[in-house]
């Protein structure tokens, strides 16, 4: 049999630059993934508790306390200790674990989408849904603390409700850079995802060593007491004078994220993904 | 005959009996977990506590018996009376150290359960495997109960058998066999609180594994339940506190008065000179340090009515354990020993240092370290919620787990 | 003949495992059979030619240019996957429009060439349904259209057949001889040995992760010298025909079949044999009433060439 001849190379076959529609398109498919099912009613429910909680303890309770202690109760430190990071594990560390367990990753990457984009572009879609989810369950919890607390909060709420999503979207950013990483490097990113949250960001973000740096909590923490001032911030055994600026924080944590997530594209283009058999068989 | 069929044989063995066929289940539930490595580690990282707790008895066991080594450690941290007479303190600490080794064991089942949980169900249900399960002489609740079967093992293998094991090292230290007579209620207590874990985790896990086809949610539900009911438990409790102390505050400053109650020491900015600055800051100390201990005093006559820790799955479990072990007698029982000498000092005590009023202080106060250190709300109320759960997670399973009739 | 797929010395571990040993091999234009026992190496060389799988040794080019995270080929090759993995909670018509818009295109332009796929692959009615509710035929025909929607210039189809009906299966392999006609290169991987032989000629044969043989049936066939072509002859009076078959020079063997009233014939020389056929049937007693190959196919060809 004759040897064929290679069809030679053609330049002009592979355009340079992605297709910005291309990936507006995985935008709307990401956000409708993360949007269809149960996932987000669970998590629709979860974030409804600071509110309900709020309720429950005006009516349940003899002495009903003032609305900042509401606010720094359940805003600021529920919120961010256990939703803010359970939602970003369960999302980000997702990301394209989801695609490969359902294994319609396939079709992603039979796409004319560069590898990186498409991750980060499926990252920026888990972060749009996590917040918009944060924004809403703040703004509610604060309506409901505003109607239930014995003492009116110092400053507006609608000054509070937006610096406080504010400063809850910059907690997402560093989560979500991270466990999408780590999604990407273990299969145990859940184990792994539960140390973390349980003993850097719960125990060791509350003990007052250097360490406590490496978390996201502490400039979350440094955040809150330079722009709310909560009147229980004490508990936090942060001392302003040495913490770091509130820009300084706000670029650590953005900084950090978008490190992460960078990262994170790089290891997603150079790895493969074997969907013939479902993951875990 | 010399030429043998080498086709289809009909086995002629003898069947196992028909209460045994969960433990196939089990077995090859277990078998397929602990091929992993990660299984393996916690497993060994679990069993630290256990060595800790052997130690613990151990030391105890050789103090018992006057080893100067031991003596000369532990007498100088422990109160008199407890170091003059160490076999009627036998029980309580023991009892102690197994509260103490339980705790910490929670929290590594818990951990376990995350890990080998998510997939027991789940996986069967997203590859389909309920058939083949089904269209053996297996029923539901064979399948159940190997599924259990695994987190049961585990449990077993963190916190039963270390606890047992750690029981039999302690009477062996001791040299004295009147130990079991002191702490034999130990042993039962222990696999009665066992078994309360694996009931309740095991079912709890188990009915999460059910209701989703990954093993991602069912285990980011599992540590929403662990952590997010931990932490709305103390966020509850200190929305409580807070609220009392801005009462209490508002009580002290006089009626009417709506300022927000400092938690610090910032001073009068109306006073000028720094000596009216200093006075002004003094009183507002001892204003607050009076509001606390009204918040301390409140706070420890409402316990036996604070219900926000059963918002806690872990606390509810682990107060559970502590009306197994009776946990609660063994600290009146240290806190005889502590207080004496405690009320003995307290006058050399002074300033800053000293909290409670005088009077208070200087008395003594038995369960003061059982009130502090143990949950004093009924038992009852956890063994309901826990009981309230269990209900829900078989509901949960039968209607998920369904016949080969039922199976679509 | 052109080709458009290319492998240069390609292998693929998994570990410790191959997948692929030194595989050099070129694919030409039109339609090619992709063919091999379960664990030969067919999935892996569909993926590393459509560039999931990286080579560990070696060059897999396709149009002229590397596979290997090259999104911008991805515009030219289309593959329908051996998972039956979608989308569940989308209508097949939003599912094809999707991942036409995930090629660049516009609302629009998505729109018709879902509907055009949707049509080359007869799946009229049932667009607008949840793919949740469709059969295996109709999950087949969507995943097909999913890669036919940017119109690639080469389609890889890998076990397009697997659990389709017969008639579910006819009119797939009708789809894509009809794609062979509109000038794309479609490279077929199938168990299905006779429909694959159905649809092309030319065959790649893997055993192993090694490349067995590649080129026409009926060249393979030719080349493997060791097995003798076996040649069924039916006849009233078989057993005459098969005394005067015995003594030809270029017959092998002669094996009577009682049942068929046929003798079977094994020779090394084919050609040879069937020109002396038609005298042999004018002879008295030995007139031919019918006479085929029984292996002059693709089956047996992997059978000899996979069971050495």
């Amino acid at each position: 049999m004759k040897t064929p001849t290679v069809v030679a190379a053609d330049a002009a076959l592979l355009p340079r630059s992605p297709n910005l529609r291309a990936l507006a398109a995985l935008l709307v498919l990401t956000l409708r993934q993360q949007i269809h099912g149960r996932r987000l009613l669970v998590l629709s429910l979860l974030f409804a508790l600071p509110g309900v909680l709020a309720a429950v303890v005006s009516l349940g309770s003899r002495f009903v306390p003032p609305a900042e202690s509401l606010e720094f109760a359940l805003l600021l430190n529920l919120v961010p200790h256990a939703l803010v990071p359970l939602a970003a594990l369960l999302y980000a560390a997702g990301i394209i674990q989801d695609d490969v367990e359902e294994q319609t990753l396939t079709y992603l990457l039979l796409r004319p989408l560069p590898r990186q984009l498409l991750y980060l572009v499926k990252l920026l879609a888990t972060l749009v849904v996590t917040s918009l989810l944060t924004a809403v369950s703040t703004a509610a919890t604060l309506a409901v603390i505003t109607l239930v607390a014995s003492a009116p909060a110092t400053s507006g709420l609608v000054e509070r409700a937006l610096k406080t999503a504010g400063l809850l979207l910059l907690a997402q950013v560093g989560y979500g850079g991270l466990f999408g990483l780590l999604g990407l490097l273990t299969r145990r990113s859940l184990v792994v995802g539960i140390v973390y949250i349980v003993l850097l960001e719960g125990l060791l973000a509350s003990l007052d060593t250097v360490a406590r740096r490496l978390t996201v909590m502490y400039y979350f923490r440094v955040l809150v007491l330079r722009w709310l001032d909560p009147a229980s911030g004490k508990e936090w055994s942060i001392d302003l004078a040495t913490a770091p600026e509130a820009w300084t924080c706000v670029l650590t944590l953005l900084g950090v994220g978008l490190l992460l997530a960078t990262a994170a594209a790089f290891f997603f283009a150079r790895s493969e993904f074997h969907m013939k058999t479902p993951a875990g068989s | 005959m010399p030429i043998f069929d080498q086709g289809y044989q009909h086995w002629k063995g003898t069947l196992s009996g028909r209460g045994w066929r969960w433990l196939a289940v089990a077995r090859h539930g277990l078998r397929g977990q602990l091929k992993g490595w990660v299984v393996r580690i916690l497993l060994l990282v679990a069993w630290l506590p256990a060595l800790a707790l052997i130690v613990a008895l151990a030391l105890w066991g050789l103090f018992e018996q006057g080893a100067e080594g031991v003596l000369s450690l532990l007498q100088p941290i422990l109160p008199p009376g407890i170091s003059a007479a160490p076999h009627a303190y036998r029980q309580a600490i023991w009892t102690i150290a197994y509260s103490t080794f339980f705790k910490f064991e929670v929290f590594f089942v818990m951990l376990l359960v995350v890990i080998t949980g998510p997939n027991l169900i789940s996986r069967d249900l997203r590859f389909n495997a309920l058939p083949l399960y089904f269209s053996r002489p297996l029923t539901r609740l064979d399948y159940f109960l190997g599924k259990l079967g695994v987190i049961a093992a585990l449990v077993a293998a963190v916190a039963v058998g270390p606890a047992a094991v750690a029981y039999v090292l302690g009477v062996c230290f001791s040299l004295d066999l009147s130990v079991i007579r002191d702490t034999w209620r130990l042993l039962p207590a222990s696999f009665l609180y066992g078994l309360a874990i694996v009931v309740s985790v095991g079912t709890l896990m188990l009915a999460l594994s059910s209701l989703s086809r990954r093993s991602l949610y069912v285990g980011i539900a599992w540590a929403g339940l662990w952590v997010i009911s931990s932490t709305v438990a103390g966020v509850l409790g200190g929305i409580h506190r807070e609220a009392l102390y801005h009462k209490l505050w508002q009580e002290e400053m006089g009626q009417g008065n709506t300022e927000r109650p400092p938690h610090d020491e910032s001073p009068d900015p109306d006073q000028a000179s720094m000596e009216g600055r200093q006075q002004s800051r003094a009183a507002q100390g001892a204003m607050r340090e009076q509001v606390r201990r009204r918040v301390e005093r409140a706070e420890a006559e409402a316990a036996p009515t604070n219900w926000r820790p059963l918002c806690s799955y872990t606390a509810n479990l682990q107060r559970l354990g502590e009306a197994l072990l009776n946990t609660d007698a063994a600290w009146v029982q240290i806190g005889q020993a502590v207080e004496g000498p405690r009320a003995a000092l307290w006058p050399l005590l002074g300033g800053r240092r000293a909290r409670g009023s005088d009077a208070e202080s200087a008395s003594i106060n038995k369960r003061r370290l059982a009130d502090q250190l143990v949950p004093q709300y009924p038992w009852i109320w956890s063994a309901g919620v826990l009981a309230g759960l269990l209900g829900l997670s078989l509901w949960t399973l039968n209607t998920r787990v369904k016949s080969l009739d039922r199976l679509r | 003949m052109t080709s458009v797929v290319e492998f240069d010395g390609v292998s693929k571990w998994y570990g410790n495992v191959i997948g692929l040993n030194k595989l050099t091999v070129r694919i030409p234009a039109g339609i090619t059979g992709l063919l091999g026992p379960n664990g030969a190496g067919k999935s892996t060389l569909l993926q590393l030619a459509t560039g999931q799988l990286r080579p560990s040794q070696g060059t897999v080019c396709v149009l002229g240019h590397r596979a290997w995270n090259n999104p911008a080929l991805m515009r030219h090759i289309g593959l329908c996957p051996e998972q039956d993995a979608f989308y569940e909670w989308m209508t097949g018509q939003d599912f094809i429009r999707t991942c036409a818009e995930l090629t660049g295109m516009g609302r629009r332009e998505a729109t018709a060439a879902a509907e055009r796929a949707l049509a080359v692959v007869g799946m009229g009615e049932h667009v607008r349904r949840s793919i949740r509710g469709y059969s295996k035929g109709m999950r087949q025909r969507t995943k097909l259209a999913q890669a036919l929607v940017h119109e690639p210039r080469v389609l890889f189809l890998d076990e397009p057949f697997t659990g389709t009906d017969p008639v579910a299966r006819r009119d797939l392999l009708e789809v894509i001889r009809g794609l062979g006609e509109t000038g794309r290169s479609v490279v077929v991987s199938s168990h299905v040995l006779h429909e694959v032989e159905s649809l092309t000629p030319n065959v790649i044969l893997l055993h192993r992760g090694r490349l067995v043989a590649e080129g026409q049936v009926r060249e393979i066939r030719d080349l493997i010298d060791r097995h003798p072509h076996r040649i069924i002859l039916v006849s009233e009076d078989y057993r005459a025909l098969a005394a005067k078959l015995v003594r030809w020079e270029d017959v092998d063997g002669v094996t009577m079949l009682r049942r068929d009233k046929a003798v079977l014939v094994e020779t090394h020389r084919p050609d040879a044999f069937y020109a002396r056929l038609p005298a042999l049937s004018l002879e008295d007693g030995t007139a031919l009433r019918e006479v085929y190959s029984a292996d002059d196919n693709l089956e047996a060809v992997f059978n000899y060439l996979v069971n050495e």
